[in-house]
């Protein structure tokens, strides 16, 4: 237990001083941004009156040090600074958004997940056959296919040609209830208000955004999880259980828990990446989530947002490396238990 | 065996202590003192953990020991300066036990064994394959071997070409750590004519690390024994391998399986 | 009472480089409760031989000709199901690296559970653990429950060996195959290894396959030997008059090579 506590102290640690790294990090990358926000604000035909006294008002005349200290400041009392266009706090625009974005990061990833390992297993043991052949084709083509291409082709054949599921209209139709805000999850949201109409509707507009990106996940998930099993499946392990009369189906899983570490870890990084990588999918589909809202904040130059974007994204980023790298030590006793016995 | 000359690596009460993160600290290596002499072999026979592959590591410089001497050439490695210490990685290589491991499978055999001369800057490129050549010939490969691949030669080709590598650069002291154990037992006994030879005509001091009885007798002229990082037995390979006195040294050499059915021990003619 | 009998066996393995013909027309038996030891230079064909009589597959494509039985059954011609049936319970395997063929993450008990559960002899985790407690106690490991609570790296190398045995005999299989089963080991924990595998031989009768490229081995602990070079059998018989008169100079060489490592300088 002393080691556990100690391995937690350390590892908090560095994550704190990890924050204070990006936080500076996302502050000096976005003063160094070449054009000047307070023009962009201005409009083109301002004066240089106008611009310098919006310039002021932004706080953009104050050195760089000073600026610094004034972004740490509010950090720490939880400020994320004011979006330069709408005037509302960039906490508040993230906090609104983020939890969407989580809904279709959470469910994209559980399509890819079971996309992936099943095409991944197949793979794996039907290796050189034409199973694998076939599967690997599947893979490849996926992968090829930009995520944009895949959410037009699903819209298309289950939208348009089948009518099965709705359109691009974002994550509920214009006639449904929203339901109170709990989590920001309007899937989870409704479920708990019990409104099972909003709930299915929700449902209904959330499955194509995630087949999309599920599949487009799925592909590169697919390729990590078919070397991870097939190092497994050809090792002296396998050859063992089989030797001792386990079913294939047993095997299999032997297989999945010694590459359970490599496929987890992928699994980690893609989700850490999903923050601000969903943004293609959230346009096409006018999903109002955090990724899209970054882009935007981007192209427009709006500083305090991009900013505040950085430092959410990056936070959440290190605390799935820190919940990643804890829960890889809880499954495997090699990292766990020391060597006892001769 | 060859003409055994003056010492050229002594340790003086070598101690060495890990300290792996969560468990007790353990004396990899537990005071130990033993000479080798230029053109001799120092068999270090022990099992896992008897910490003789960690004797190999610090001879090479690869670990820091804690306490203790170690002298090459009579100089203490810890008086040396830059020059010296460099001078001495250069004249104390290695062999390892896996061949294929050890030889980077995606360069050809010529620049493998060329390699230490480049990091070194010795030579230029004429001087280099001249040399490249030469050794190769002197493990008893065709100079032709150069242009190919790792993967295209066989295990015991593969372990000539790392003693190639060893001596390209005109080494004093080998340390051959566990170099027969993966092979075959025809080509292990080649291999080993080919060290013996070796050290007869380059007057090089080995240090052989094994469990390997078979190796040490054919190749070793003195033998030690470790045991939890001491050295419990030192002498003449003969007297240790057929009269151990150690109560250890008896458990581990006697442990070695007899060649032939306990039936047969009699027969003169089987030996 | 011949358990393993192999009639004209012949292996090819189909590369992409082309075809190979590992093993070429060896026939040979083993009898009840008897140890051969199986000695073969890397090449020879022994891997081959004892994957084919042990029925498990290889990571290339093979096709096999002859016959291989194993108390009335063909391993060459059974089904996945008939085979599956036979591995843990008629024939038993050990390998050469005891942590390669552990499962990592698993505990211990869980990995003998498994294999008492896919074949229906046990019907609770409690009565496994005790079938196994008993396996492990054969095999001569001193303190079962705590190696059976604890997990493979807690391990040393010849405790993980005797677990390895432990797993593969504890549905007492008649015909145990050994490949190199002691070369990843030090010396003095090899002899407790071989001990052990004689141990079953007097215990349960169990007739062993030993492949090993150490003639000591062969020498001290098989009734009768085999010796393969390049796919071929060049020779067999019992051990005493293979070693005092072997005809093949091949087998001559090895015994030579021994014979000048063993003692004489």
């Amino acid at each position: 237990m002393k080691r556990w506590g100690g391995f937690l102290l350390r590892r908090l640690l560095l994550v704190v001083v990890s924050l204070w790294a990006l936080v500076t990090i996302a502050f000096l990358l976005v003063s160094l941004l070449p054009s000047d926000p307070a023009r962009a604000v201005a409009g083109e035909y301002a004066t240089d009156e106008q611009i310098a006294a919006i310039s002021a008002e932004l706080g953009l005349d104050q050195p760089l040090w000073a600026r610094y200290g004034q972004f740490l400041g509010e950090l720490l009392t939880g400020s994320l600074g004011t979006d330069i266009y709408t005037g509302d706090p960039v906490a508040a625009e993230i906090t609104d958004r983020l939890p969407s974005t989580l809904e279709l990061i959470i469910l994209g990833l559980a399509v890819a997940t079971i996309v992936g390992l099943a095409l991944g297993a197949v793979s794996a043991y039907y290796h050189r056959k034409w199973q694998d052949k076939f599967s690997g084709g599947v893979v490849a083509v996926l992968q090829s296919l930009p995520d944009f291409v895949i959410a037009v082709v699903c819209l298309y054949v289950f939208f348009h040609v089948l009518g099965w599921l709705p359109g691009p209209e974002g994550q509920l139709s214009i006639t449904a209830v929203r339901p109170p805000t709990v989590t920001g999850m309007i899937i989870v949201d409704s479920l708990f208000a019990g409104q099972w109409d909003t709930f299915w509707d929700a449902v209904r507009h959330a499955v194509l955004p995630c087949l999309a990106l599920g599949l487009a996940l799925g592909a590169l998930f697919a390729r990590v999880s078919r070397v991870a099993l097939r190092e497994a499946l050809e090792s002296e392990q396998t050859r063992f259980a089989r030797a001792c009369g386990l079913s294939e189906g047993s095997v299999l899983r032997y297989a999945l828990l010694t590459a359970r570490t490599p496929i987890l870890t992928y699994g980690a990084i893609m989700f850490a990446s999903m923050v601000g990588g969903t943004a293609i999918i959230e346009t096409v589909f006018n999903w109002n989530g955090v990724s899209q809202w970054s882009v935007q904040a981007m192209l427009t130059n709006n500083f305090p947002a991009i900013q505040g974007f950085i430092v959410v994204a990056g936070t959440i980023t290190l605390f799935v490396y820190v919940f990643l790298d804890v829960l890889t030590g809880v499954l495997d006793p090699r990292i766990r238990l020391a060597r006892v016995g001769r | 065996m060859s003409s055994i000359g003056d010492v050229v690596i002594e340790f003086e009460h070598v101690v060495k202590t890990f300290h792996p993160s969560g468990a007790p600290a353990v004396r990899a290596v537990d005071d130990i003192s033993f000479q080798i002499r230029a053109g001799e072999t120092v068999g270090l026979i022990g099992e896992s953990g008897s910490g003789k592959s960690t004797t190999g590591r610090l001879l090479l410089g690869l670990e820091r020991h804690d306490s203790g001497v170690i002298r090459y050439r009579g100089r203490s490695v810890d008086e040396m300066d830059v020059a010296e210490r460099r001078r001495m990685r250069t004249d104390v290589q290695v062999v390892f036990q896996e061949p294929y491991e050890s030889l980077n499978p995606r360069l050809r055999i010529g620049d493998i064994v060329a390699e230490p001369l480049v990091v070194r800057g010795l030579g230029d490129r004429t001087e280099r394959r001249k040399r490249v050549a030469e050794r190769l010939e002197r493990v008893g490969l065709a100079a032709s071997v150069m242009s190919r691949f790792p993967g295209e030669l066989s295990g015991g080709q593969q372990q000539r070409v790392g003693i190639a590598r060893a001596i390209v650069a005109d080494p004093r002291v080998l340390v051959l750590d566990e170099p027969t154990a993966s092979l075959d037992r025809t080509i292990r006994a080649q291999v080993a004519d080919v060290l013996t030879q070796l050290q007869t005509e380059l007057g090089l001091g080995y240090l052989l690390i094994t469990h390997d009885m078979g190796t040490v007798r054919r190749v070793a002229d003195r033998a030690l024994v470790m045991l939890a990082g001491r050295i419990v037995e030192d002498g003449p390979v003969e007297q240790v391998m057929n009269n151990p006195q150690a109560d250890y040294s008896r458990l581990l050499i006697g442990s070695e399986l007899k060649p032939y059915p306990p039936a047969l021990e009699n027969r003169g003619d089987l030996r | 009472m011949s358990l393993l009998t192999v009639e004209n066996l012949s292996i090819d393995y189909h590369t992409r480089d082309g075809d190979l013909r590992v093993v070429d027309d060896i026939s040979f038996h083993v009898n009840e409760a008897e140890i051969v030891g199986l000695v073969g230079e890397s090449g020879s064909g022994k891997s081959a031989v004892i994957h084919a009589v042990a029925g498990l597959p290889r990571n290339v494509i093979a096709t096999s000709h002859g016959r291989v039985t194993i108390d009335g059954s063909d391993m060459l011609t059974a089904g996945h199901r008939e085979l599956r049936a036979l591995h843990g319970s008629r024939i038993g395997f050990v390998g050469q690296n005891p942590f390669g063929s552990l499962h990592p993450t698993l505990k211990i008990s869980t990995q003998f559970h498994n294999v008492l559960k896919a074949h229906g002899k046990t019907s609770s985790r409690r009565e496994s653990f005790e079938l196994a407690t008993e396996t492990l106690k054969l095999v001569g490991i001193r303190e079962p429950e705590r190696v059976l609570r604890g997990y493979a790296n807690q391990l040393s190398g010849g405790m993980a060996q005797r677990v390895v045995i432990g797993i593969a005999a504890v549905l007492k299989p008649r015909f145990f195959i050994a490949d190199e089963p002691t070369t990843a080991l030090d010396p003095t924990v090899q002899i407790q290894i071989l001990e052990v595998l004689r141990g079953l031989r007097e215990s349960l009768g169990m007739s062993i396959l030993i492949v090993t490229h150490d003639l000591g081995v062969v020498a001290n602990y098989c009734d009768r030997m085999l010796v393969m070079r390049s796919g071929s059998l060049l020779e067999q018989g019992a051990v005493r008059d293979l070693f005092s008169d072997a005809t093949h100079p091949y087998t001559r060489e090895l015994l030579d090579v021994d014979a000048h490592e063993g003692g004489q300088l």
